[in-house]
């Protein structure tokens, strides 16, 4: 049976059809908003027209409850999901990062992001000032596309201030207690940057542990969550967006060295003593890793990802400095690092 | 075929309301359903602007309650026979309490006659007696992306160009008037309030400085944050209509203009999407041209070619970083 899976976002819709397309559409501009008629009855026309269809589908709208839209579908031909109730019963371990919230199994928290966060990380030397106004203009307009770099930059010191806020919201325990881990929302839409995404991911985690982590660039958690009573059609669908195994990620801070177990049982040791970020590039073998941690051994299996296996053994809580030209200075340093690993594993896998 | 927003910035409304009211209570000289014009007199009333706190030293010369003119000596300060020190009156008017204790007294100014203009043609909606009317008008209805301060309608006047106000000074012309401008910096404000200006229709203006600073004198902006520029066809009309009553409510943000023609670039688009043609006349959201104008050129693949007014140049852009506001 045909099915269009909806998320609405404060400022667009994204619908997966059948799991085989998938389309985001922009909403009418929040400065505006009273001065469109039938929005809801546009917005989704506009999806079907995308996607090719002529005639409203069997359709499920995830939707935050408290967002200006929750009111003007509910009642229409379609099936409305609050998205908190999706979300906490589709249960899959994700950290959904959205434009004024984010979402985890434990539930919704609202993320209250101001321009001065976003500018403590913006990459050139630009006034405060310039930054607000294009924060500011955000709310009245909606996000476009980033295209230019002093965009892409914006873009990217949004995303970390974002993942900052919600990995200090996101319990604890929730971290601790998974072993994969989806980054998901419309906030990462498209986001290609990979390198930044895992800068940004080490940086926001506060917590020590080890993840398999994964990307959903498509966002098409937030539409599947609306198919929560039947996971497993779910998951069906979710098959056909393969998620980008990023890295296997050890957040091991004072751990001094890891044990590497190849396939053919040769072993390697890997000096972790230096504080800082280290990485294992992998091809398509599967490794062993063990550490010897305070209380016992820990071993766990790695495999090939954007960055393979990635040991970031900096003190927790990571300290940033107040002082900008500082902050950028170790930031830059990491960056070129991972640059470097970009390489090693191009390199690598050429080779394969 | 690429699909775009439509940016409904603009409406031609036959049905807009203008509200005119008296300073004071007065009488009202139309009845509802009387037909108007911009300048019939619809009301008049005696009005006394604003009494003035004045501090004196030695002895007032002057009682309460006593008419005086301007530069007339009204209080003087004296070391034994000799007068050290003296205040005269800033404007004629009328002295009031004063205290004695603190040193202090009113001057009021004297009440004059006060003749209210329709500022809109059109039709008497209502009446409220003694105070105010309604008119019902044909208007262009701009829509602003931010507003602060109370509703207020005066005389229109343009400065600078579409793009910024560098180098323009706001003087006793604009006193009274509402002033449309591309960009509002603090000097202009602080130079408008200290000139009495009524209110802001601008392009742009800072963020930071719109939330610390901006209320005393209403300002609606009709793009964004920052050093952005006004439409040109809006500032362009704005020109053509200059002097003329318009009234601004920022709480919306709106802009009322009264206006009998019917213009084409007011009419806007019906619907919220439409597919992306060449010739048509579009907003820019992208970051370095954010506010900008420019006129498709050219479809590619998954993007748009956009020729910028102000530059010429050529752009290409995503779908999603325009808005369009007028078809070919």
């Amino acid at each position: 049976m045909n099915i269009l899976l909806c998320y609405v976002t404060p400022y667009s819709l994204i619908a997966v059809l059948n799991g085989d397309k998938t389309v985001r559409v922009k909403f009418p501009y929040p400065a505006f908003f009273d001065n469109y008629s039938d929005i809801w009855e546009s917005v989704y026309g506009e999806a079907l027209f995308r996607l090719g269809l002529k005639s409203p589908l069997n359709t499920i709208v995830v939707c935050n409850s408290q967002d200006l839209l929750y009111p003007l579908i509910k009642g229409k031909s379609v099936k409305v999901v609050p998205a908190q109730e999706a979300f906490s019963e589709f249960n899959i371990p994700m950290i959904f990062l959205g434009e004024k919230r984010v979402y985890c199994p434990q539930g919704c928290f609202e993320l209250n992001i101001n321009s001065e966060a976003v500018f403590k990380w913006f990459d050139f030397e630009e006034s405060v000032v310039n930054v607000t106004n294009f924060f500011q203009n955000r709310f009245l307009y909606g996000p476009a596309p980033a295209e230019s770099v002093w965009e892409k930059s914006f873009q990217n010191a949004l995303i970390r201030a974002k993942m900052q806020a919600a990995f200090r919201l996101v319990s604890p325990n929730f971290l601790e207690t998974v072993e994969e881990l989806y980054l998901s929302g419309e906030a990462l839409y498209g986001f290609t940057n990979f390198q930044e995404l895992l800068l940004n991911f080490l940086d926001a985690m506060e917590v020590l542990g080890f993840w398999r982590l994964y990307f959903d660039d498509k966002a098409v958690l937030g539409p599947l969550a609306g198919l929560y009573p039947e996971k497993e059609r779910a998951l069906k669908i979710l098959n056909k967006y393969p998620f980008k195994r990023v890295a296997d990620v050890f957040i091991v801070p004072g751990v001094a060295s890891a044990q590497i177990i190849f396939e053919d049982g040769k072993k390697q040791t890997l000096n972790l003593a230096r504080e800082g970020i280290n990485l294992v590039p992998l091809s398509k073998e599967e490794l062993t890793v063990k550490l010897r941690l305070k209380k016992g051994h820990f071993e766990k299996k790695v495999s090939a990802g954007v960055f393979g296996a990635v040991f970031d053994t900096r003190k927790r809580p990571l300290a940033f400095s107040d002082l900008r030209s500082e902050r950028f200075t170790i930031r830059d340093n990491i960056r070129k690092q991972v640059r470097g690993w970009g390489s090693q594993i191009q390199s690598s896998n050429n080779k394969d | 075929m690429l699909r775009s927003l439509i940016v409904k910035k603009y409406r031609q409304n036959k049905t807009s309301f203008v509200e005119r009211g008296l300073p004071a209570e007065g009488k009202v000289l139309v009845k509802a359903g009387e037909v108007v014009k911009s300048f019939s007199k619809v009301g008049e009333c005696l009005y006394s602007e604003k009494s003035q706190k004045i501090s004196f030293e030695g002895e007032l010369v002057k009682k309460e309650g006593e008419r005086v003119f301007a530069n007339e000596v009204l209080w003087v300060l004296r070391k034994g026979f000799l007068k050290s020190k003296e205040g005269k009156a800033p404007f004629s008017g009328i002295i009031s309490r004063v205290d004695e204790e603190h040193k202090t007294f009113f001057i009021e100014r004297l009440a004059r006659e006060y003749s209210l203009i329709a500022g809109a043609p059109g039709t008497i909606k209502s009446v409220i007696k003694n105070k105010a009317v309604l008119i019902e008008t044909t208007a262009i209805e701009v829509f602003g992306v931010f507003g602060k301060g109370e509703d207020v309608s005066g005389e229109l006047v343009v400065v600078g160009d579409y793009k910024d106000s560098d180098g323009v000074e706001i003087d006793k012309r604009h006193t009274g008037k509402i002033v449309a401008c591309g960009f509002v910096n603090s000097y202009m404000y602080s130079k408008a309030k200290l000139f009495g200006v009524l209110g802001f229709v601008c392009g742009g203006v800072d963020y930071g400085f719109c939330e610390s600073q901006v209320g005393v004198i209403s300002l609606i902006a009709v793009t964004g944050f920052g050093r952005l520029p006004m439409d040109p066809v809006l500032f362009n009309y704005f020109k053509g209509v200059e002097s003329r009553f318009i009234v601004l409510r920022p709480s919306i943000p709106q802009i009322i203009v009264p206006e009998e023609q019917s213009l084409e670039w007011a009419k806007g688009i019906d619907g919220v999407y439409t597919d992306v043609r060449e010739g048509q006349v579009v907003q820019i959201f992208d970051q370095s041209r954010y506010g900008l104008t420019g006129t498709i050129v050219g479809i590619e693949k998954d993007e748009v070619k956009v020729e910028v007014w102000e530059e010429g140049k050529i752009l290409k852009l995503s779908p999603e970083s325009i808005g369009v506001i007028a078809n070919p």
